[in-house]
Order: C-alpha cells, then sequence, then structure tokens
C-alpha cells in the first residue's frame, strides 16, 4: 500500500487505541541512568533499549511480501512519537541486543498494535532464552506473570552475568508471535574482552582481544563474529492472519527458511531489504567476509516453531567452543575440561544455540558456503536456489 | 473477530481447569511405577483423552488385568535386579518388548514367543515371558519390537528407572526423596527430588485408521499433539491418577524450593526430536542412555554439559539436574528489606535489593491466571476483579515445554501440548 | 573406557597442507562417471535415479566407495553423463585451493565447485584427504541432485592398520560400512518426465520421501543379513547420512560407542543407544559382537516402510557368526495352482557379499528322476533363464526376464515375459511364470539350488511344496444380460457376462441372441475369445458375417440391426467376461424381444441358449 494510505491508517489506528483504551495507557521509556531524557543511558554499565511489539511486512527472496508481527527499535525515539514511528515496524529479526557482562539491562517494550488487524488486542512480552535464574516477572511467560497491552509499556530488567549467544521472543500466544516472526538475539560479551590472548592450540601466535567467553586462554578469541539466526516462516499461516482466516496450527510446516529473517540470495545482500512499505526492516544479511588468517565467531541460534536444522559450513571446518550461551567444557564453567569438538556441521532445534569458530588459517581465499543441509531448505517456497544458505568469503 | 474470542476462551478454560487443579491439591510429579521384580503385563487396546478433550485409540501395557495406561507402568527397579515380565496379548496382531540398555535380555522358553524381525514376538492371546537383568542405574525405557513404526506411535512404550543400591525411593510414588542416580563418587547425581519426563507424540490419523482396522500410513507421519507422561497440557499439570484421565495415570506437575536439586529423567521415546525448554535457569546434563557422562572411573560426571535446551532424540534418555536460587538477578526475590532475616538458600549479595522497574498500571497489563499478583517469591498482591487466586502460595511458575513451538498445540488449538510448569515454591510452603 | 583426547588438529591440518605443498603425497585415483540407473522399490514402485558409477562398472546409489590408502589425496576424474551439469564434494575434505564455485546468470550458486558439463563433459577434483569417513555427493544443485541418487562413502586409511583413526580408540577387528538415504518418488517421475520446476512439482520445497535406504535398499522380509564378524569382535560401523532428514540408528538396544564425527575423533568417546545421525554427518561407532545371531539395525526415527507398506524402510539385520554364511537359498512359496493354468512361484536367493555375488539359482518342482521334475535355472551375470529338457541332459531357452519367450517341456511352459527378476542389496528374488502342464499334478517338492561366485555351492534342499490340482473342468455361465429400454434406429449398448470358473480364459465361444425366429427375427451376435472376434448372424441363418476386433471401426449388419464394433467392448474381469455391444435395432425392429444366451469353453462344454432378459424396443 502506498505510504499517504499508511499513514492514514496509522493514524487512524493510534486514535482507536487512544479513544478505546483507558487514559492510562502511555508509551513510557524507564531507563534511570537517563540523565538528559534521549532515551540513553549515560552511566557505561548501564544499557537502556526500547523495542515495540506490532505487525508489520518482510520481503521473501522471491518477492512475496509476508505478513509479519515482530519487534521493532525504538531506542531513542521520544515516547510520544513511538506509537505513530513504529506502529508496521517489525524487523525481523527483531532487533539484536549487545550488552556486556556485568551490565545491568533496562528494557522497555511497548506494545504498538497490530495495524493490519485492528481486531487483534494481543498483548506481548520478551522472554529473554536462557537468562539464568530469571524470575517469573521478568521472564515473559504470560500465563505465569505479565504481558503488556496496547498502547503501553512494560519495563524489564535484566543483570547480564554469564556471557553467551543468548535469543528473546514474545512468549504470548507464543505458537502464533514465534511464528510469525518476534524473534531476536541477545549476545553478551565476556569481561576478558580487551585483554591479549594468544590460544595454544591453533597453529598461529596471534592475540585475540575478543572473545566468546571467559576461557582465561584465548580458545574462544574471534576476531569477527555474526550473527546467525536460523528460522522458518510457513507462508499460509501468514496469509491465513492478514486475511483474517483461522490459523492453520496443525498443519504448521514452513516453507520460507531463513537465515537472519531472509532467505539465499538475499541473505549476501550487504543492504537492509526493503519491505512492501519502502521500510529497511531486515537489516541483517548473514554474508561473512574475513581476512585469511581471521577466525570467525558465528553465533548461531534456532529460533524456528518447526523444525530442526543441520547447518553446514563446506571447505573451512567448525569448531564448538560454546552451547546454549555457555563455554563447551565441563559444566559451561571455564575451569572445566575442554569439550570442544570439530565437525562440519551442527544441528539445532528450536531454543538451541551454538557458538562455532571458523579458522581461516591456511584457508586459502575465495567463496565457501554455509548453508542447511535438509536440502528441502535450499528453496525460497516454489524457487529453487534459494532458502537457507549464505556464503563466506575469505579474502 | 469470533475466532479470535474463541481462542481467548479456550485459552481462559485451559488455564482455569490449571488454576483450579493448583489451587485445589499442587500434587507434583512423584514418580509412579510398579515395584518389584515379577511384573505381569498385557498388550491391549483402549482410549485416551487429548488435551482437546478429543478420545484417542491407542494401544498400550496394562498392569496385571488392569486398565490400559498411556505410557505404560514405569518400573521402579534396583540395581543388579534380574527382572521377568510376563507379557499377554489383547491385540489382534503380533506384539513383543524390548529392553534398550538392559543386559542379558532373554526369553523364557516354553512361552508362545515366535521369530520377529527385532525379537521374539508374542502372538494375539499368547504369553511370552522377557527377561533381563538391570545392571546399571540410570534412565532407560522398554517399547515394542514389533512394527515399531506402528506400535511405538500406538503407545506399546514405558520408561524404566534403575535407582542405584541405597537410592530406591522408601515410599514410591508417594513421596520424591532425596537421593543419586549413578554410582558417581564426586555426588554429580545427587538430587534433593526427582522427575519423570517421557515426551512423545501422535498423528492422529494413524490412530483413527488404526481404530477401523484400514492399513496406516506409517511414513507419511506428520504428528498433531505432544505429551509429557502421556498427557497434553493442561492435563500435564493436573492431578495423578485423575478419575477423568483414568487410562492417563501419569502427570508433570513440577514444584521445588529454591536451593534445591531437581533431577529431571527426561526420557524421548517417540519418534521426533523434541528440544526440551526449562525456564528459569540452565541444567546440568549429567547422564545420556542411562551412561554418565564420564570420561572414565571416579571422573565424575565430567563430560556434563550446562544447557539451557535439552535437544532429546527418539530412544534417547537424559538426566539433567535443574537448580535455581535467583542468584544474581540484582534484586531481592522475595521483597525483603535489608534488615528482613534471610532465606534459606538466598542469595545474600541481593539480599534487601529493590526491585529495580516500576509496574504498568493494572489496566495496562494482562495478568496470567498463575500470576500471584506480586512479582516476589512467595508474595501476592492485587489483580483485576476475576482474575488470578490461583497461585494462593506466590511460587514462581516456570515453564517447562518444548521449543519447537507448535507442538504447544492440541491438534490445531493452542494452548495445549508437551508444555508443564515447575512451581518454585517459598521455602516455607511445603511441597508433599 | 578410553581417556584420550583429540590432537592438536589445527596443527596436523597444517602439516598436511605442508606435505601437500611439498609434493610427496601419492592420489588415489578413481574414474567415475554419472548415469541414470532404476531401482525396484520393495513395493514394486520403480524409480529412475541419478547415481555415480566406476567408468567400467554399473551406475550405483549409492555410488561406489572410495577408499584412499593412508598418506595418500583423492582424485577423481568424473565423467558425466547426465543431461544436467553436475560437480562433487567431500564435506570435511578441502573445496579446492582456491575453490572455484560456480554462480548462475541470477548471482546464485548453481555449484559449489567445478562444473562437468551435461551430457558427456568432464571434471577433476583432487582432495588433500586425513582419517576417517567422509560422504561424497554432487555439490551441483545438490536439492535435487543429492536426492536424485549422486552420493557415495569415502574411506580414508591412517598410517595404522585396523584403525580408522591413527588412534588406539579406533581401533577394530572388522569395519562396516552403512550409508543411509531417502527418495521421494514423485521427485524421481517429476524429474523423469521433465515436470520437475513446473507447477508439478516446483521446487524441493515439496520433498516428501517414501522410501528409506541403507547401502541403497529398502527393507524386505526376506533380506540376508550383511556378516558382521565373530562373537565378542569388536566392529567400527561407518555410518553415513546422504539422506535430507536426520535419522537414529539403533541396534539390538545394545550401546554404540561414537569416536569420530564428520571425519573428526570426538574429544571423548560418547555411547548411546540411539546416536543422532544428522542430514549429510558421518559417524563412527564401535559396537561389540554379541553371541553369534542376527541382529536388526533399524531407524529409531521410525521410518520402517516401504511407501505405506511394511515391514520396510530404514532397516538391516546384521549376522554375527563364526564364519561369513556363503550363498544361501532363502525361501520359495506356491499358491496351490491347477495344472493348465499360470501362476507365479517366488523364489528368493542371498548372499551376505551381496546380490552380484550370486552366480546361478535353479528351482527344482517335483522329486525323483529327470523325466518327473521340472527344473529352472536363472544366471545373474547373462540375466538368462532356462528349464531343463525333459530327459534332462540340456537347458533349453536362454531368454531375458521380460522378453516374449516360452520355455517349454512336457510337464511345464515357463512364461519369460511374466517372470520378474529383482536384483537388489544382498538378494535376487525371481518370480517364475509357470503353467504346470496337464498331468503334473500332485504335491510337488519345491528344491532350491544356488553357487556363488567363489564357487561355493548349497542346494539342493527342500524349501516347500507346490500343490498342483488336476484342472477340472467346470461348465461356463451364461450370468446376465441387460438392455435398457430402446427405440429402432438409435444405438446403444447391450451388456452380456459370461462366466467359467476356470478363468474367463476358459471361455471360447459366447452368443447372445435377440428376439425369436417366430416373432420378427433374430439378431444373433458371436464374439471368439481366442481371437478377439466379433460376428453378426446373416439374415439367412447360414453363415456368420464380420470377424472384426471389438473397437475397430467396422459396423456389420443385418436386416434387423446393426453392431458398432467400434464402441464395443470386451472386458475380462477374474472369471468373468462382460462384452458391451454396440447395437442398433433396424427401423421396424421393435417390440419386446427375448434376449438369450450361448457359452462354449475351451473344453466345448456348452450351455443355451438360456433365456436371460428382455429388450424393449419401441417403434
Amino acid at each position: 500500500m502506498n505510504k499517504t494510505a499508511l499513514w492514514f491508517i496509522r493514524g487512524a489506528v493510534f486514535c482507536a487505541l487512544m479513544y478505546a483504551v483507558p487514559s492510562m495507557a502511555i508509551v513510557d521509556t524507564y531507563c534511570p541512568s537517563d540523565l538528559n531524557g534521549d532515551g540513553i543511558s549515560d552511566d557505561p554499565d548501564v544499557v537502556c533499549r526500547h523495542i515495540t511489539g506490532g505487525d508489520g511486512f518482510a520481503k521473501m527472496a522471491d518477492g512475496k511480501d509476508l505478513y509479519v508481527f515482530g519487534f521493532g527499535d525504538a531506542t531513542g525515539v521520544p515516547d510520544g512519537e513511538v506509537m505513530m514511528t513504529n506502529m508496521l515496524g517489525a524487523n525481523t529479526p527483531a532487533p539484536t541486543i549487545v550488552v556486556k557482562e556485568g551490565q545491568e539491562v533496562y528494557l522497555t517494550l511497548s506494545n504498538v498494535g497490530m495495524a493490519n488487524r485492528p481486531d487483534l488486542f494481543d498483548a506481548h512480552s520478551v522472554h529473554w532464552h536462557g537468562f539464568p535464574n530469571a524470575s517469573v516477572y521478568y521472564d515473559g511467560v504470560p500465563d505465569a506473570s505479565v504481558a503488556i497491552n496496547m498502547g503501553a509499556s512494560l519495563w524489564y530488567y535484566y543483570k547480564a552475568m554469564d556471557p553467551g549467544t543468548y535469543m528473546y521472543h514474545c512468549h504470548v500466544e507464543v505458537v502464533e508471535h514465534m511464528e510469525m516472526g518476534m524473534v531476536g538475539n541477545l549476545f553478551v560479551t565476556p569481561l576478558q574482552d580487551g585483554t591479549a590472548f594468544d590460544d595454544p592450540t591453533d597453529s598461529v601466535v596471534k592475540n585475540f582481544t575478543k572473545f566468546a567467553y571467559n576461557d582465561g586462554d584465548g580458545t574462544t578469541g574471534y576476531d569477527v563474529d555474526k550473527l546467525i539466526q536460523l528460522g522458518d516462516f510457513d507462508s499460509r499461516f501468514h496469509d491465513a492472519s492478514i486475511s483474517v482466516q483461522p490459523l492453520p496450527f496443525d498443519t504448521l510446516d514452513g516453507d520460507y527458511h531463513l537465515i537472519n529473517g531472509r532467505g539465499y540470495p538475499d541473505t549476501i545482500n550487504p543492504d537492509p531489504i526493503v519491505n512492501v512499505d519502502g521500510n529497511p526492516y531486515q537489516p541483517e544479511d548473514s554474508l561473512v567476509t574475513v581476512t585469511q588468517g581471521q577466525r570467525v565467531l558465528l553465533r548461531v541460534s534456532n529460533l524456528s516453531a518447526t523444525e530442526y536444522h543441520t547447518l553446514r559450513s563446506l571447505g573451512i571446518p567448525m569448531k564448538v567452543i560454546g552451547r546454549d550461551a555457555r563455554i563447551l567444557r565441563t559444566g559451561g564453567d571455564p575451569a572445566g575440561t575442554d569439550l570442544y569438538y570439530y565437525t562440519s556441521s551442527v544441528t539445532l532445534g528450536g531454543g538451541q544455540s551454538y557458538d562455532v569458530l571458523l579458522d581461516t588459517t591456511g584457508v586459502a581465499p575465495g567463496t565457501y558456503f554455509l548453508y542447511s543441509r535438509n536440502l528441502n531448505d535450499l528453496n525460497n517456497k516454489d524457487e529453487r536456489r534459494g532458502g537457507m544458505m549464505t556464503q563466506i568469503v575469505v579474502q | 473477530m469470533l475466532n479470535r474470542l474463541k481462542k481467548k476462551l479456550g485459552l481462559v478454560v485451559a488455564m482455569a481447569v490449571l488454576g483450579v487443579v493448583m489451587a485445589a491439591c499442587p500434587a507434583s510429579a512423584v514418580i509412579q511405577g510398579v515395584t518389584g521384580t515379577a511384573f505381569n503385563f498385557t498388550a491391549k487396546p483402549g482410549y485416551i483423552y487429548g488435551g482437546d478433550g478429543v478420545s484417542i485409540y491407542i494401544w498400550g501395557f496394562a498392569n496385571g488385568t488392569g486398565v490400559v495406561q498411556y505410557p505404560g507402568p514405569t518400573l521402579l527397579l534396583h540395581e543388579g535386579d534380574n527382572v521377568s515380565i510376563t507379557l499377554t496379548n489383547s491385540l489382534t496382531t503380533n506384539v513383543s518388548m524390548v529392553f534398550p540398555g538392559m543386559s542379558n535380555v532373554a526369553v523364557t522358553p516354553g512361552g508362545s514367543g515366535v521369530p520377529g524381525i527385532i525379537t521374539t514376538e508374542c502372538p494375539p492371546a499368547g504369553t511370552v515371558t522377557y527377561t533381563f537383568t538391570a545392571a546399571n542405574p540410570g534412565t532407560y525405557y522398554y517399547q515394542s519390537g514389533t512394527d515399531p513404526a506402528l506400535q511405538v506411535e500406538m503407545g506399546l512404550f514405558g520408561a524404566i528407572v534403575v535407582y542405584p543400591t541405597g537410592s530406591f525411593p522408601a515410599s514410591p510414588g508417594v513421596l520424591s526423596q532425596p537421593g543419586h542416580a549413578y554410582n558417581d563418587t564426586q555426588g554429580d547425581s545427587a538430587y534433593d527430588r526427582e522427575y519423570l519426563l517421557i515426551v512423545s507424540e501422535m498423528d492422529a490419523r494413524i490412530h483413527r485408521a488404526a481404530e477401523r482396522g484400514i492399513a496406516p500410513d506409517t511414513n507419511g507421519f506428520f504428528s498433531v499433539y505432544w505429551f509429557y507422561n502421556g498427557r497434553n497440557m493442561p492435563d500435564t499439570m493436573g492431578a495423578a491418577g485423575d478419575p477423568m484421565l483414568p487410562t492417563q495415570p501419569y502427570n508433570a506437575l513440577f514444584q521445588m524450593h529454591p536451593g534445591e536439586k531437581v533431577l529431571y529423567r527426561i526420557v524421548g521415546i517417540g519418534r521426533e526430536l523434541h528440544p526440551v525448554h526449562p525456564h528459569g535457569n540452565h541444567t546440568n546434563l549429567i547422564a545420556q542412555d542411562g551412561r554418565l557422562l564420564s570420561s572414565g572411573p571416579a571422573n565424575g560426571a565430567d563430560l556434563r554439559k550446562r544447557l539451557f535446551t535439552i535437544p532429546t532424540t527418539p530412544g534417547g534418555t537424559y538426566d539433567t539436574i535443574f537448580e535455581w536460587t535467583g542468584a544474581n538477578v540484582g534484586w531481592d526475590i522475595y521483597g525483603h528489606a535489608p534488615g528482613d532475616p534471610m532465606q534459606p538458600n538466598e542469595f545474600a549479595a541481593d539480599h534487601g535489593k529493590p526491585f529495580p522497574t516500576p509496574i504498568p498500571h493494572q489496566q495496562d497489563l494482562m495478568p496470567g491466571q498463575l500470576y500471584s499478583g506480586s512479582p516476589f517469591l512467595g508474595g501476592s498482591g492485587a489483580l483485576p476483579p476475576g482474575e488470578g487466586g490461583f497461585n494462593p502460595t506466590g511460587a514462581y511458575m516456570h515453564m517447562v515445554h518444548d521449543h519447537v513451538e507448535k507442538e504447544l498445540c492440541n491438534d490445531g488449538i493452542f494452548p495445549g501440548g508437551a508444555m508443564t510448569i515447575m512451581a518454585i515454591e517459598h521455602p516455607s510452603v511445603p511441597i508433599p | 573406557m578410553r581417556n584420550i583426547k583429540i590432537k592438536c588438529l589445527p596443527a596436523v591440518l597444517a602439516a598436511l597442507m605442508l606435505l601437500l605443498a611439498a609434493g610427496v603425497s601419492q592420489a588415489a585415483t578413481y574414474n567415475l562417471k554419472t548415469g541414470t540407473v532404476t531401482v525396484t522399490m520393495p513395493d514394486g514402485k520403480a524409480v529412475q535415479m541419478w547415481g555415480y558409477g566406476l567408468s567400467t562398472g554399473p551406475i550405483t546409489v549409492p555410488g561406489p566407495t572410495l577408499n584412499v590408502p593412508a598418506g595418500e589425496n583423492l582424485t577423481i576424474n568424473l565423467t558425466n553423463n547426465l543431461p544436467v551439469p553436475v560437480s562433487i564434494v567431500v564435506p570435511g575434505l578441502s573445496l579446492g585451493s582456491p575453490p572455484v564455485p560456480v554462480m548462475d546468470i541470477d548471482g546464485r550458486v548453481e555449484s559449489f565447485t567445478t562444473l562437468a558439463a551435461a551430457a558427456g563433459g568432464t571434471a577433476s577434483y583432487t582432495f588433500t584427504c586425513r582419517p576417517g569417513t567422509f560422504l561424497y555427493e554432487s555439490g551441483a544443485d545438490p536439492a535435487l541432485q543429492v536426492p536424485m541418487g549422486l552420493y557415495g562413502a569415502v574411506r580414508v586409511y591412517p598410517a595404522t592398520a585396523g584403525q580408522a583413526y591413527d588412534n588406539a580408540v579406533s581401533a577394530f577387528d572388522r569395519e562396516h560400512l552403512l550409508v543411509f538415504s531417502d527418495v521421494d518418488p514423485t521427485l524421481n517421475d517429476a524429474v523423469q518426465a521433465g515436470t520437475f520446476g513446473t507447477p508439478v512439482y516446483p521446487s524441493t520445497v515439496y520433498y516428501n520421501p517414501r522410501y528409506f535406504l541403507v547401502n541403497g535398499k529398502a527393507f524386505q522380509a526376506g533380506d540376508t543379513p550383511d556378516y558382521i564378524g565373530t562373537d565378542g569382535q569388536d566392529v567400527l560401523l561407518r555410518l553415513v547420512n546422504a539422506g535430507s532428514l536426520s535419522y537414529s540408528p539403533t541396534l539390538n538396544g545394545q550401546y554404540m560407542k561414537s569416536i569420530a564425527a564428520d571425519g573428526f575423533l570426538l574429544p571423548f568417546p560418547e555411547e548411546n543407544i540411539a546416536p543422532l545421525l544428522p542430514a549429510g554427518s558421518t559417524r563412527d561407532v564401535m559396537v561389540v559382537n554379541g553371541s553369534n545371531g542376527t541382529g536388526t539395525l533399524y531407524d529409531r526415527r521410525l521410518y520402517l516402510g516401504n511407501g505405506t507398506a511394511r515391514p520396510g524402510g530404514m532397516m538391516k539385520q546384521l549376522q554375527v557368526a563364526g564364519a561369513m554364511s556363503g550363498p544361501v537359498n532363502v525361501s520359495v512359496s506356491a499358491a496351490n495352482g491347477v495344472s493348465g493354468v499360470a501362476q507365479q512361484v517366488e523364489a528368493n536367493w542371498g548372499s551376505p557379499q551381496g546380490a552380484a555375488y550370486l552366480k546361478n539359482m535353479q528351482l527344482q518342482v517335483g522329486t525323483g528322476g529327470a523325466g518327473s521334475i521340472v527344473k529352472l535355472r536363472y544366471i545373474r551375470a547373462t540375466n538368462l533363464l532356462y528349464m531343463m529338457n525333459d530327459t534332462g541332459s540340456t537347458w533349453i531357452g536362454g531368454f531375458a526376464p521380460g522378453s516374449a519367450n516360452t520355455i517349454v517341456n512336457s510337464r511345464a511352459t515357463l512364461n519369460c515375459a511374466n517372470t520378474t527378476v529383482n536384483i537388489s542389496g544382498n538378494n535376487i528374488r525371481v518370480s517364475f511364470n509357470l503353467t504346470p502342464a496337464a498331468g503334473f499334478t500332485g504335491n510337488k517338492g519345491l528344491l532350491m539350488y544356488v553357487i556363488d561366485n567363489a564357487n561355493v555351492a548349497v542346494g539342493f534342499q527342500t524349501k516347500g511344496t507346490w500343490t498342483i490340482a488336476a484342472f477340472i473342468n467346470v461348465a461356463p455361465t451364461n450370468v446376465s444380460v441387460t438392455a435398457a429400454n430402446g427405440t429402432a434406429g438409435v444405438a446403444q449398448q447391450v451388456s452380456a457376462v459370461w462366466s467359467d470358473a476356470n478363468g474367463s480364459a476358459d471361455l471360447k465361444n459366447m452368443q447372445l441372441q435377440v428376439g425369436t425366429t417366430a416373432t420378427g427375427g433374430i439378431i444373433k451376435l458371436r464374439y471368439i475369445r481366442a481371437t478377439n472376434l466379433l460376428y453378426v448372424l446373416n439374415d439367412a441363418g447360414s453363415a456368420w458375417l464380420g470377424g472384426f476386433a471389438p473397437g475397430s471401426a467396422n459396423v456389420i449388419s443385418n436386416l434387423r440391426g446393426s453392431l458398432n464394433c467400434a464402441t464395443t467392448t470386451v472386458t475380462p474381469a477374474g472369471n468373468d467376461l462382460t462384452v458391451s455391444f454396440n447395437l442398433t435395432p433396424a427401423v421396424g425392429y421393435s417390440g419386446s424381444k427375448a434376449m438369450s444366451m450361448y457359452v462354449q469353453d475351451n473344453a466345448n462344454v456348452a450351455v443355451g441358449f438360456q433365456s436371460k432378459g428382455i429388450w424393449n424396443i419401441a417403434p
């Protein structure tokens, strides 16, 4: 639809929300360390982010405009403008949040409603998947705690105690909201970052200053890291959603297979993919570009609501050094025995994460491939040579 | 709009059922089963209820002349037991039993046994006695070895728990007691509480075909029901032995106190891969398939993995230990003031720290049926009229569920499926 | 349990690369080709697959196992006879230095590495090797080409004999390779028909496997087990998953100790009952043989059917015994028969060394001297069927199964056209179409003989009985005739059914009479089954007119009506034969016409004419 009509609809829905809901409903950022009111924390040990939950559109690699739900980014957006700016602002995937070990995180979640489904009054929440010793109130499971209604904001607090690769997703009507796309990743970088370690187990003398974990010896050191979020959409479900039809839960089966919300060859397009509204709401490519000799950390997770995936690296061996946001040593303890292993592929079900190192020392410059070896994933529905594939370019 | 309302109504009803159960008698899933060393099982047809109330035709094992059950009776054994199971077949097709991981598996001569592809089979109306030695402690299972693509799907399976010497529960099925799961001198398998979690699934078309005597297509398998301990949510959180579910005697409701070590014995007894995700904390996977994750004797579980999602596989068992103290959340989970006394296992560094964020106005929140109204453990607070009341002890209700999200449905109806709750109770709340 | 850790692998890899640079490695070289091969699944479905083969041998699925001796690299010279370009990749080994992927016109990868062009193109691939178990598969359009059958296994051997990885944890007494894969026959059919990539089957997002294979074979009851060694031996199972799904092989409920995956030693071995084998991965597991007997390895994801039939699918039996058995006369069965009537006799021969190891198979029907038996022979290498002559002095025939030939002696006829031979896995199953001659009756023993390529022979062994009854001729019957009310001058179908308990092939001569001579004359129709010809009696009643086949463009007329052969059909079904005559009563031939039927069988037993109905013809 054209932009004028879009703004008209947004305005109409906004007004409807404002008048339909009691006047408590208000978007409000909570960031106690924000001293100048711009929504950004002024304390280096505190991170404030503001995300919104709502609907929108994503462009599949075969050109299909798919109706989605998603989180958008409203960090720094003035409270009074969030509803208008972020309506139809679903990002696919959700904005990646990166914090440092030890930082406190204040996350504001505002529910901007579903512009394309004014009949829906779904609440939203954030479940920070893998966060240890999570309290129920901040865990985001609506049956056991709270979720936020349209037009209002909910405030989450997390203390990022353990480095690793985590996920977050909405847990309200979780099958529907996850399938529709309310999924994202969160990385916690370790305190060890900034100190120099030469990995004694590899074949070169080289200092790393970025690590996946506090390994104490550089074995999880990397030069470049990359988000690799595996996911699927069942287009019949999304089409039924926008057509206000009963949702086919019992036949859920992905037909678009995605890395970071895109199908190949969009996965290797370094520019954001623009959706039917003209908005760059698929910002994450999965093209890995490295210089020979560098080590790449692939932060792999599976947020599909329907299937497992086996992700293969062709030409460059994978070294698994972390699983489920814990270093791959006995009991996830940096003091434990190394359980690192080499492989050509990692297999993930929903809710799993793997930290995989690709060492390009001695790897001939050229183009290598990272793809799902569940070969039927290599399609954008009816379009061949697509789907869950990306490229690793060694220069 | 109507569909939306219906769905929300379904959600409300499901939660209400759950809540009533929880409020009335929070009976957690103490491992129930049969004890002894000589058992009589009957393979017979029957029906179970999906979480949507639909009747589903099954084939299962019954204990003696009792009612068929799904899953079959859990065997509770002592390390070293020599076990015999006499199987009588009341189905119209051959059936059998296999015992992966057990030692000295044999068939007693003189029965009705006929050779099958995988094992000796029992023809209809026949009797076969299988024997084995439960040589090693751990979590195991049994299943039919006849036409498993159909018979495992239909429900012919059950769990086996072998306790190390000295760890057998004093009151099996009644009280969960502390113990250890393996003979590991380093104590990695020690637990305060143990729960069994059997994960399975069903393709309803296969059951309907079997019910009508039509050949089912097991290669075309596509599941629509998912089960924890033989029930779909919300029944997973109902009471054990619920008379409304006479053929599904086991429940999957878990409870604990902060600081306890809870052993989940997870059995992937179906044919699908299921990633089991307990909310609240990582778990320590200490053993798989009845083998401690150890690189050698006296090394303890030195190959244990710390996971937030346990990727169960078909025919695999997983022993994993869950602990929760609320440590390092950065605020006092009890809502204490700094001078208040500490609770057992409370994380001292967070004691007295204030709750870090405001709470939105009640009308902006959608509270869960299991929300106590307060973010604090053991607390309660005001809720909108008609909401809540289902968590009178103010427990932290952490969901445990399959993370292939579509498995949280009952034949297309959300919520349902492979989902249950671990209720973390305030230390003052007794857990039966 | 051994407590051995992996050595510093990157150092090992780097060392290998240095070795390569120094040019000291030799290469194991394989000349391979690609092509099509038809694989018949146990439920009879014939699937055309793509596969690799040695340039001097047949196309197989999986392709030939490539064995690389210690310290060598692997070179493959590929000739591609398929209509699409192909390539080869070995995940875990080098992708080319530098890699040379081929991108298509849209910038999408068409092949991960160099292509061998369609229809005769060639390409060479060299892989730097390290010890282990690997999968090779097409790197071109893998979503299509791999499920079509372009895959196989690679075994690279370490310096130390009897190990898989130059590490004591991988020491074995015996090794066995198991390649798992899946087939969606609808995909293969679409590719064969040229409809893949069209709305009939747009892409493999619709991939729906129905057959599940172990070493290219879906399980069938009666499959001869593979031999995996003696009681107590340590056996290395090299598991390779060339399929598109994960599988979980399990064996007898015994523990399988994984020591390596994807050609990399695991840091510590893992014991599992049903280890997960993801798509495209390999796993080396050690099992210890139990006591003598047969165990079943099967997929615990339970893909254990052939299409909709079970047992089948991803199952393989493995036998522990003091020695590998020679060839086996597995089974033979024949339903009760009747002399003079053809039927199938099913025989199954097997060899643990594979069906290609069977040389000469014989089936004997009956016992006693040469004059009282029927002896049949199949030679695998030439694919020819024979029958022993009457005196037992020589084999006669020598025709291929499916060819339009019969081999006859005084006691039986073998119809080669309806005789099928299925060669797959470890077994050759022959379904002989045999007709016992008149007089060859009674309870005939079925005896089997087999000899393999090493000239190890077994038999003759009695494996069954065929009860052949004397042919008892039963009189044929005139079942029914129906004709809707008609109008003179208007064509309509008149349907007559005849039957014979000896089978509709015993019907010889069938006649239908409309009307009576007394009341306006008759239309008399005749059908002769053996010649498949239709006739109408002439006006004078002295001769038959016509003699045309049903469906042919002919009309046979007399004064009272005409028969249109083009729209007349003859349908045999079991014991019945239905003739639907397209009759036009002549203008003026009207009234209530009685219909009567006559039938005569091959023994000239006749019944009729019997009155069987009325046809009301309006003027």
